[in-house]
């Protein structure tokens, strides 16, 4: 007997559809997934259950919750969600309360559930379940990191014992070793407690990795829904063959120019931010983004520099491309010594940077003909003719077409965006191309075909690539070397290969255990 | 904590103390030696230079102003020559009416003005909001002064109910001191009512649509439940902003209203100091009015950091 | 900025209020500047024969106890008073912005001078500039203007750093960099764009609080002077005859109400266009 049941749910904004007849159930200790992509509808139907659609929503179809319907009074649906739905955000940030400690979030959550004896204790309890300190109920959200924050979040939507577990993408906005671990955290509590799981992700692994049952849904409609072995052993839908295709990274190198002489050279490099004092008897250490790094990177080559948040690799990145200045320690790029801001004018267009977010990298009020060519005033003039033939043979080298330049940034996908960021890039053809995520940003269909753009333009412009990232599949496909980096210092090197097999170091450890199976060779469970 | 309010008095001092360096400057530059003005034109050059010797005008630009500085932290804000008298004492007689007539003001203000906004969040969009709200874009536009005009108009002339202007002192009686108040302070307030409403409204309407008020609903709170025990406090916050700034609109107001309502205030003081060219006066007066300004901003500061625990974090980190 | 246009051009279909406010704006700012060329009356020439009329078809609004004609005073009052607050407004767009862009720019020392400058200017209201003024070098419109325009230099100055920084973050700023702009250049062709919504609609409402404060001003006499008049100016000296003729108040007071709330109204509409924060708020509901 299901626990809940959707059935024919459609919901509309005005005139705009965003659900249309969608209709799942999820049994009593079930574990379902919810897959699609950003914008396809699969929050809406999450909110739909949990009755927190926005006001403006026109609802249609039913909804039945442990074989009733959901109360249409707000009073009652308060107090279902307090005692038997637990709900879990994308954004910890956001999601919690600036202004109360964390404890008070969690202690209101168990008084509003009915379930408070002895809050501070069962406070204390709950938070030590998901991994956490007595000691950080006293916190606010602003003084947790975002893993403690989504365990806050989670601790909130336990404490009425609920039959149902909601997550709404609940790790997209945390870090590779961190998400592993959240994940385990979900995994381990709804077996623990026999909670039936709703899981929203467009991470095919991490749905592969919980959830026991799939629906793909597509601009507000179900493609496909069957249990996992099926969903991810054979796809019958074009759209999952699709998902499943673009979320293995199967693509291989191809032919590279051969490996030159040295190109850029980092010589003990040193990145010191001064971080203000607490009060002028409580001075505070400066914090070393970069500590003593040094590397050579050849001509030809393709490095990747990988590492968690706040290890120094952006810092590190910028002051490459001469963005942010080095404290101490040089670098050398083609004989020419430079310390970071410093690089002179002349060998600008030489090293260019990919970023990683396509959305802020573009002048919303520039067309993005013009902000591609924008680079271009690092040269000497050219005639508009020889400018409009180079901006072709790079919008066309990356998969788009020149007729699209008139447009503006918002009329284009991320995925588009971040391909006409790369053209941009290469427009001034540079030797060195540093890349700061430039996939994770986008939606897992199509950071496939935006690595493999990039092997081949890579091997068509001869290009050297330093491309920073917490992806360690990623890197597998486009990197020929990989250094780990950590609190600012590299801490190993080797081929991808060999940090995979072998990794030495205990954070080398942690992100090669943080990846998840690859789907399609779902163990059977 | 104790740092956050270091730091704000610091930055508050330092405001203050440049401001009077300001004022002082600006009005030193004036043509006019008040001694030959006490002592009319017929006076010798060397009694002259006497009195000057004797009022410390013979002194160094540097020297005259940390004395006049100095002076103000025991309240001695020098003397008027054009009246003969401290200026300390005819700025504290005028206060009298004009810091009851701002606090009354500010409070009316409040009062009015939060409820309403509140209420136009929570009800969005319905006939109540829209019409509150045109309410407001009326009290926004309306200049106080000419507001307590048509008060007068209205409770004066026409029904009699409240005195037109004027003011009984507090010593004499009280009840007709506040009486005489009553038609200033809502023509001060109601405008500043309006923008307050506006404010707390939009920040309310921000908050609602906010994460966290969906995922206290979603941990079993309803909507309203959420809005008064997680968003009003957060919604707050600009509008506490905006108080500080208000209280500098209201004293500039205050003075402002004053002539409307006859009432022996701070402004009327500063109009007749600036007639009679009694810059000691004026400049006294000034210097109250900014340190009112820039006390309450440090107030408001301070206030501030006590309610948002990540403003204190961002100060100290 | 062609983008900028363009949402404009669509939003004036749809936003009746930023129709209805700009309009209505427009009309009292023509009624104001036609007074230039014509007024039905001289309003310098005195005539105590013809004091205190009411209205008639020879004077629609009647007279006032100089005997000088409303709708004459109406239309030029309304001139000064939006001739002060768009010089203020010029004056506090025109320092504050760079001031503002370059302490975002900058950041660091100057920043730091920036900000504590523009509290510093906070702690003065405009009143208590146009005393300082006004007793340094008499009273005049020209007090006003300065008075009121130093008072919008930091207003001016906060938008634009606001702006500034919340698009500082974003990496079109150091695309611009990489390409060689100068820090100067980058706020020029990347931020200045993108933050003219933002100013724009703060001039609207700085235009409507000069109007309001243009008023207090001249109500107080330290403002606009006789011969000239302003629409405070017409208050005050309607405050000794309130009594007598009730319409001598209500005339200019209601003229600037009006004026005021055509501005904001105005301004309202524009933020509700231009401001993409509420826009998000729209988009993102829909989006997941």
């Amino acid at each position: 007997m299901p626990l809940i049941e959707v059935n024919g749910l459609t919901v509309r904004f005005g005139d705009r559809t965003v659900l249309d007849g969608v209709s799942f159930a999820i049994d009593k200790g079930e574990r379902f997934g919810a897959i699609g992509e950003t914008g396809s509808g699969k929050t809406m139907s999450a909110l739909a259950i949990a009755g927190l659609l926005p006001d403006d929503a026109q609802v249609l179809g039913g909804i039945v919750f442990d074989n009733a319907p959901l109360p249409t009074v707000e009073k009652e649906m308060a107090r279902l969600r307090g005692r038997r739905i637990g709900f879990v955000f994308q954004e910890p940030m956001s999601a919690l309360d600036p202004l109360m400690e964390v404890g008070a979030q969690v202690g209101e959550a168990l008084v509003l559930s009915g379930r408070a004896k002895d809050t501070p204790a069962q406070v204390r309890q709950l938070l030590d379940e998901v991994g956490l300190e007595a000691q950080h109920a006293q916190r606010f959200p602003h003084q947790l990191s975002g893993g403690q924050r989504q365990r806050v979040m989670i601790a909130v939507a336990l404490a009425g014992e609920p039959d149902l577990l909601i997550a709404d993408e609940p790790t997209s906005a945390l870090d590779l070793i961190t998400q592993r671990k959240v994940l385990d955290l979900i995994d381990r509590l709804c077996a623990s407690r026999g909670m039936a799981l709703m899981f929203i992700s467009h991470d095919l692994k991490a749905v592969a990795a919980l959830c026991t049952r799939v629906m793909v849904i597509k601009d507000g409609r179900v493609v496909e829904m069957a249990n996992k072995l099926s969903i991810f052993g054979s796809p019958r839908h074009d759209y999952t063959k699709m998902l499943i295709a673009a979320g293995r990274h199967r693509a291989r190198t191809l032919m590279r120019s051969p490996i030159g002489p040295p190109l850029l050279e980092v010589k003990n490099l040193v990145r010191r931010f001064r971080q203000p004092d607490i009060s002028i008897f409580e001075p505070r250490p400066p914090l070393f983004a970069v500590n003593d790094v040094s590397f050579v990177l050849r001509t030809g080559e393709s490095i990747a520099l990988v590492g968690p948040s706040g290890s120094g690799k952006t810092t590190l990145a910028r002051i490459i491309a001469g963005l942010d200045r080095a404290t101490k320690g040089e670098l050398v790029f083609d004989h020419q010594t430079y310390h970071g801001t410093d690089l002179p004018r002349v060998f600008r267009r030489d090293i260019s940077l990919v970023f990683q977010d396509p959305f802020g990298s573009f002048n919303p009020r520039l067309t993005i003909g013009d902000s591609v060519a924008e680079p271009l005033r690092l040269e000497p003039p050219r005639l508009p003719v020889d400018i409009a033939e180079r901006i072709e043979e790079l919008v066309t080298a990356v998969g788009l077409s020149p007729d699209m330049l008139s447009r503006y940034p918002h009329e284009f996908s991320g995925g588009q965006r971040q391909r006409f960021a790369i053209a941009r890039a290469l427009i001034t053809k540079p030797r060195l191309v540093v890349l700061d995520e430039p996939v994770s940003a986008l939606d897992v269909s199509v950071r496939g075909e935006v690595l493999v753009m990039l092997n081949r333009l890579r091997a068509d412009f001869g290009l050297t690539f330093l491309i920073i990232s917490h992806d360690l599949e990623m890197v597998r496909i486009v990197a020929d070397r990989v250094m780990v980096m950590d609190k600012g210092k590299i801490i190993e090197t080797g081929t991808p290969a060999q940090l995979l097999e072998a990794p030495r170091e205990k954070l080398t450890q942690d992100l090669v255990a943080a990846r998840l199976p690859e789907v399609g060779i779902v163990p059977a469970s | 904590m104790i740092w956050f309010a270091v730091r704000k008095f610091f930055g508050f001092a330092v405001t203050f103390v440049v401001a009077a360096l300001v004022i002082f400057a600006a009005l030193d530059l004036l043509p006019g030696d008040p001694a030959r003005f006490i002592l009319g034109i017929n006076a010798t050059p060397e009694t002259v230079a006497a009195l000057q010797h004797q009022l410390g005008l013979d002194l160094p630009f540097w020297q005259r102003f940390l004395r006049w500085l100095g002076g103000m932290l025991v309240g001695d804000f020098g003397t008027s020559y054009a009246q003969n008298q401290p200026v300390g004492a005819l700025i504290a007689g005028r206060l009298a009416v004009t810091l009851p007539l701002t606090f009354l003001a500010m409070v009316l203000s409040m009062l009015i003005g939060l409820p309403i906004g509140i209420l136009a969040a929570r009800r969005r969009g319905s006939l109540a909001d829209t019409g509150l709200m045109v309410l407001a874009q009326f009290g926004v536009a309306v200049p106080n002064f000419w507001f307590g005009m048509l008060l007068v108009l209205l409770f004066s002339v026409t029904l009699h109910w409240l005195p037109p202007g004027g003011f009984i002192p507090w010593g004499d009686n009280p009840a007709g001191a506040l009486n005489s108040l009553v038609l200033p302070s809502i023509a001060l307030a109601l405008p500043q009512a309006a923008i307050l409403a506006r404010v707390m409204r939009t920040a309310l309407v921000d908050v609602q649509g906010s994460d966290f008020i969906r995922a206290a609903r979603a941990r079993g709170l309803t909507m309203s439940e959420a809005v008064w025990q997680h968003g009003v406090r957060n919604a707050l916050l600009p509008v506490l902003t905006i108080l500080g700034l208000q209280f500098a609109f209201l004293v500039a107001g205050t003075v402002i209203v004053e002539n409307v309502f006859y009432l022996p205030g701070l402004g009327r003081l500063i109009f007749d100091a600036i007639s009679a060219r009694d810059l000691v006066l004026v400049r006294g007066a000034i210097i109250i009015l900014v340190l009112a300004v820039t006390g309450t901003m440090f107030l408001t500061d301070l206030l501030y950091g006590w309610a948002d625990p990540r403003l204190r974090a961002r100060d100290a980190a | 900025m062609s983008s900028l246009l363009e949402m404009l051009r669509r939003g004036w279909r749809g936003h009746w209020s930023l129709r209805i406010g700009t309009i209505a704006a427009l009309v009292f700012l023509l009624i104001g500047f036609v007074s230039f060329v014509w007024t039905p009356y001289p309003i310098e020439r005195l005539d105590v024969g013809s004091a205190m009329q009411g209205p008639s078809l020879a004077h629609w609004l009647g007279t006032d106890h100089l005997g000088r004609d409303l709708v004459s005073m109406v239309m030029k009052g309304t001139r000064t008073s939006f001739v002060v607050a768009a010089i203020a407004v010029a004056i506090g767009a025109l320092i504050g912005v760079p001031l503002g862009l370059g302490a975002a720019a900058w950041g660091g020392p100057l920043e730091w001078l920036i900000l504590r400058l523009s509290d510093f200017l906070f702690a003065f209201p405009a009143l208590i500039i146009a005393i300082i003024i006004t007793t340094l070098f008499g009273p005049g419109a020209i007090n006003a203007m300065i008075a009121v325009g130093i008072f919008n230099i930091p207003v001016f100055a906060r938008v634009a750093r606001g702006g500034a920084l919340s698009l500082k973050s974003l990496d079109y700023l150091a695309a611009g960099r990489l390409a060689g702009l100068s820090n100067w250049e980058v706020a020029r062709k990347h931020v200045l764009p993108n933050i003219m919504s933002l100013i724009i609609v703060q001039a609207t409402i700085q235009l409507a609080l000069g109007i309001l404060a243009e008023a207090s001003l001249s109500y107080v006499g330290l403002g606009t002077q006789a011969p000239a008049t302003s629409l405070g100016l017409m208050l005050k000296d309607a405050q000794t005859y309130v009594l007598l003729k009730p319409s001598l108040a209500l005339i200019p007071g209601l003229t600037i109400v009006l004026i005021v709330i055509a501005l904001n109204i105005a301004g309202d509409g524009l933020r509700d266009l231009l401001d993409p924060r509420l826009k998000r708020i729209g988009a993102l509901r829909a989006a997941d």
